[in-house]
């Protein structure tokens, strides 16, 4: 379980932003899961997430408008 | 008995609290009343309930934010006992609306105290009378079937603005504040909102997609600034508004309107904001009251810093607030603050905290902390949220061995995991 959680980077920081909000780690992310709904994110952790994820990726997955899902931010980080 | 209806002032999406303008007279209508001089309010219509009582029964008001940490509350005086308080006082039976409208308009003991963030640390109050609360309130005509989303906090100037333009033209208020977006989107479509309010970061995260809102004519931004390609947005959404941009502060209550992002001073305030270098001033006069500036100093410096657009006349755009400010999703936040919260810390030697761009706030809040060893961020995280709210807290904190010695605020690259 630890390996597969360190092989997908945005599973990490996905938990590294719940983990900031007390929320327990999830250990998959599927590509229809909701960034706030089934993940819990506010608008605060979304801001978190576009941060991490571009000091990661160098994308900014909000620039071109609003994602919603996994599948979504996957698409914008061009892992579709 | 009246055969007028009863028309909703505040009313919470797919929950049952409600307040109308009749419980409101009714509730006054009592011989004796039990007035309590100051509130922290848990919901949005518990605090439109306690202006809706200040303002008809002409007594003074502290709105206290229910977001304030228990030590912010028990330095501004927000203790048990305070928001315990009742005055008794004699009701007032009052027929109609309208004549609460003209009764309020006249009131003088009348005064709200709100909350402003110090630019060092703690909440200041501020005081106000109707006056200056109602001054860009608009009556008449097409806003007496307005229907508003209110999508600020209620016990905040920008709240205020739309809850007594919804009082004065006997509108019904949709409290949207801190919902889901998704259910903002529903809420605007089942309510009939004929009128937004919101930041800026607030419309950039409704899932508009390629929706139509033909049914809004208003939508208003105000408390930080918008980009063009929000404003493009806007206008394919919402074809039949108009979007105007508001300038209002804590201090001054709602000072410009614009339609864009271009500013002027309008007559109407006599000279009493201007221009000094590439900073907004605002003329003492226009001030509530409270601790701001150096009272000896005519002219107030609000901070923001401007950009002229055109000089004749003058229009100009609003950057920013001085960069002292953090603007998180509308949310002013002063950086020292939230570094002096950090070095109280036993485990704390240093820490710089800064703002970097982001998509979906404008900016977002970062530290950097040099720490003893074993000191984790779990830890620093803990501290940080028992004195400061949410919106103060960095999303990114990274221990390092030293504070790089040019502390001009430019954010450096983080560390990977």
């Amino acid at each position: 379980m630890k390996t597969s959680i360190q092989a997908d980077p945005l599973l990490e920081i996905v938990n590294t932003v719940r983990q900031n909000k007390q929320l327990p780690p999830v250990d998959a992310i599927r590509a229809g899961d909701h960034l706030r709904r089934d993940l819990g994110f506010d608008s605060l952790d979304l801001a978190e997430l576009t941060v991490r994820l571009e000091e990661r990726f160098a994308v900014d997955v909000f620039a071109d408008g609003l994602v919603h899902t996994v599948a979504e931010v996957r698409g914008r980080l061009g892992q579709a | 008995m009246t055969l007028t209806p009863d028309p909703v002032w505040i009313r919470r999406p797919t929950t049952d609290r409600c307040l109308t303008y009749g419980d409101l007279l009714a509730g006054l209508a009592e011989p004796r009343l039990e007035y309590a001089p100051a509130v922290c309010p848990r919901n949005a219509v518990e605090a439109v309930w306690a202006l809706g009582r200040a303002m008809a029964l002409d007594r003074p008001l502290t709105l206290y934010d229910p977001l304030f940490t228990e030590s912010e509350r028990a330095a501004l005086g927000a203790t048990p006992d305070i928001l315990a308080a009742r005055e008794t006082v004699a009701g007032v039976p009052i027929p109609e609306v309208i004549t609460l409208h003209e009764r309020v308009r006249a009131a003088r003991n009348f005064r709200l105290t709100l909350f402003t963030s110090g630019s060092t640390g703690l909440p200041k109050s501020v005081s106000h009378g109707i006056d200056t609360l109602a001054r860009s309130v608009r009556e008449g005509g097409a806003h007496n079937r307005a229907v508003w989303a209110l999508c600020y906090n209620s016990t905040h100037m920008a709240g205020i603005q739309v809850i007594l333009q919804a009082f004065f033209n006997r509108n019904t208020v949709i409290d949207c504040f801190g919902l889901d977006p998704d259910r903002v989107v529903d809420a605007i479509v089942a309510e009939g909102v004929t009128h937004i309010s919101a930041t800026p970061s607030f419309y950039r995260l409704l899932p508009l997609g390629g929706t139509v809102f033909d049914n809004v004519q208003g939508v208003t931004l105000g408390g930080e600034r918008a980009d063009g390609a929000l404003f493009g947005r806007l206008r394919r959404a919402f074809p039949r508004a108009r979007i105007r941009n508001i300038y209002a502060s804590t201090e001054a209550g709602s000072l410009l309107a614009s339609e864009g992002d271009e500013f002027s001073i309008p007559p109407a305030l006599g000279g009493r904001v201007r221009i000094r270098g590439d900073r907004l001033e605002v003329h003492r006069s226009l001030l509530g009251d409270g601790p701001l500036g150096d009272p000896a100093d005519e002219w107030y410096d609000t901070g923001d810093v401007i950009e002229w657009a055109g000089r004749n006349p003058a229009r100009f755009r609003i950057l920013r607030r001085d960069r002292n400010w953090v603007n998180v999703g509308g949310e002013k936040v002063d950086p020292a603050e939230v570094a002096e919260v950090l070095r109280r810390h036993p485990g704390i030697t240093d820490a710089r905290v800064f703002a970097r761009p982001n998509s979906v706030l404008g900016q977002i809040l970062c530290a950097e902390v040099v720490a003893s060893p074993g000191l984790r961020e779990a830890e620093i995280r803990e501290h940080l949220s028992h004195a400061l709210n949410p919106s103060k807290i960095p999303r990114l904190i990274r221990l390092v061995g030293a504070l790089p010695l040019t502390r001009t605020g430019k954010a450096g690259p983080l560390p990977h995991p």
